[in-house]
């Protein structure tokens, strides 16, 4: 290592132009702060796809991975993704990851899908997936204010007093005033019942 | 617990009369191979159990390095250093000297397709290095030992004169190996009955695996402001550091909330392989029940198993481990009884029931359970410092 340069010098080959940032504790890797002369082999985290599988098993394979996966990594929205999405969108597959994040793709890569936002509405009013009504809850955000107080509304509708008051407590805390006040305005409504 | 103070040159023993055991220190002055950077500052030395802790202060040299001085006192027994920069810049460990100056590990070799240590990467102002790391490696031996680490702009510049704070760690390998960690309940999850009863449904499996590798887990709940939508820990989080501040006994604390990271929406993760033990923005781990639970967000039999599973998963990272094999099926831990298979078929069929295997294996019948260690990645989990 040299240790003759001024502060600040640029290392070149050799020094810190290899190391690479964010191997995280899901063992994540990212890329290098490549400077100088760029020798740093990347290692992708890329899922590999195995050649025997359906696309249909490849994705479930990319949605059980631990260290997760971008859903803009899996591929370009079309309708194929999103009908392959809605169909691991089913509570009673495992492991339990993969419905979980094939909800959460499907509200970011197709906010304003009809399909998707029908699906949606039937999650936050079940019990058997309500699961998946806490992701779009997460991801109200995501979505046009319409949609958000409509969905709001629905879920506020849950049978499942457990799962009705865990979703009352998301949406007051969602930081969107609008859903904020729908929540508020059954609260007072409930009491003065 | 004793406390005492050190004049450069002269090995610190914290409290070696009392309990015979070795001692840690720095010599101080003119620093490593290099004369790389400079101690400024050695503060106090505490005891939690049978580690001894001290803290000193330095500053990067003309380099941008500084080669922490580490002085083992009596041979065996694991090391940490956590090293911090009080400007929140860059750090990262680069080398380790034995006493006879050789280089025991250097970066370059453990940034490619074989994982030994988070330490050598870039991540953040907080960097863990500890040694031994593998059963492979050489015991320690008395004498000063030195662990060079590197200050970096945000251009991975080398920067001269960054003041770092140091934290050094040692004790002898312990008769018993218990872990204590922390379940801190975000945003009210502590009143919701049916996640408590999962998660200690799960901590009472995940304490049977670790038993397994030898580790007792000593178990206790809090809670933490915090939004149940959980932050990643690639970045961090203040209110954790805050947290754990307050925690003296090398616990290893693990937020439970909704989700992480809401792109990824991971089953959860941990701060460093291994994790800080000073208090930082990535000290712990974080864990979505809700992703362990699943779209009904009930927990059934195999809820609690892969959630039992992910808590020893992840807290393995903590610890130390790697995954065997990445997911993309060409970088490897570093251990040499964990095969390095090439593609998924090899890989599921070596390591399909290897806790720290990337992905979980199910089909709509069940998952194969994920539970075991090999010796050499129960060795790595044992000789985390907080492992006493």
């Amino acid at each position: 290592m040299d240790t003759t340069m001024d502060t600040a010098t640029q290392k070149t080959i050799g020094t810190m132009t290899q190391k690479m940032i964010g191997r995280t504790g899901r063992g994540l890797l990212l890329w290098a702060g490549i400077i100088g002369a760029g020798i740093g082999a990347a290692v992708a985290a890329t899922p590999e796809t195995p050649a025997a599988a359906t696309p249909a098993d490849a994705l479930a394979r990319s949605l059980s991975m631990r260290d997760g996966v971008t859903c803009q990594s899996l591929g370009t929205p079309t309708p194929e993704l999103r009908d392959a999405l809605l169909s691991l969108a089913d509570p009673a597959l495992l492991p339990p990851a993969v419905p979980v994040r094939a909800a959460a793709c499907l509200l970011e890569q197709f906010p304003a899908d009809p399909a998707v936002l029908a699906a949606a509405n039937g999650w936050v009013q079940t019990p058997g997936s309500a699961g998946l009504g806490l992701v779009v809850i997460s991801r109200l955000s995501l979505l046009s204010p319409e949609v958000q107080q409509s969905l709001a509304a629905a879920a506020l509708q849950m049978p499942d007093p457990a799962w009705k008051a865990r979703f009352q407590s998301r949406l007051l805390n969602s930081g969107l005033p609008a859903v904020v006040g729908l929540v508020e305005a059954q609260q007072v409504q409930g009491k003065g019942k | 617990m004793s406390t005492g103070s050190k004049t450069s040159g002269i090995i610190f023993c914290v409290a070696a009369g009392l309990i015979g055991a070795g001692c840690i220190g720095s010599t101080g002055g003119s620093g490593g191979k290099n004369g790389n950077g400079t101690v400024i500052d050695t503060g106090g030395a505490t005891e939690i159990g049978a580690v001894q802790v001290q803290t000193l202060a330095g500053t990067t040299g003309r380099g941008g390095t500084w080669d922490i001085p580490v002085e083992i006192a009596e041979a065996g027994g694991v090391f940490q250093i956590d090293a911090a920069r009080p400007d929140g810049g860059l750090i990262s460990t680069e080398f380790l000297y034995s006493p006879d100056g050789d280089t025991l590990v250097s970066w370059e070799d453990w940034t490619g397709r074989f994982g030994l240590t988070d330490a050598f990467f870039v991540n953040d102002n907080v960097t863990v290095f500890s040694w031994p790391i593998r059963d492979s490696d050489p015991d320690l031996v008395a004498g000063e030992y030195r662990v060079g680490v590197g200050a970096v702009d945000e251009n991975y510049r080398y920067e001269a004169g960054i003041d770092i704070d140091v934290t050094l760690y040692w004790r002898p390998h312990p008769a018993r190996r218990t872990l204590s960690v922390i379940l801190l309940y975000a945003a009210g999850l502590e009143q919701d009955r049916d996640v408590v009863a999962a998660m200690d449904a799960g901590v009472a499996r995940w304490q049977e695996i670790y038993a397994d590798a030898g580790i007792t887990l000593d178990v206790r709940s809090d809670t933490i402001d915090m939004d149940a939508n959980l932050p990643s820990l690639y970045r961090g989080s203040d209110e954790l550091e805050a947290y754990y501040a307050g925690v003296d006994d090398l616990a290893v604390p693990i937020i439970i909330g909704d989700l992480i990271a809401n792109d990824e929406l991971l089953y959860g993760e941990a701060g460093g392989i291994p994790g800080p033990l000073i208090p930082s923005r990535r000290s712990g781990v974080v864990l979505s029940w809700l992703t362990c639970a699943g779209g009904d967000g009930a927990f059934s039999d195999d809820d609690i198993e892969l959630l039992a599973e992910t808590f020893a998963h992840e807290v393995g990272h903590y610890l130390g481990a790697y995954h065997p094999v990445e997911s993309n099926y060409r970088s490897w831990d570093a251990l040499e009884d964990t095969p390095a298979c090439e593609d998924w078929r090899a890989c599921e069929e070596a390591m399909q029931d290897n806790l720290m295997f990337p992905y979980p294996l199910c089909t709509r019948n069940g998952c194969v359970d994920q539970d075991q260690l090999t010796d050499e990645q129960g060795g790595v989990l044992s000789r985390f410092m907080g492992v006493k």
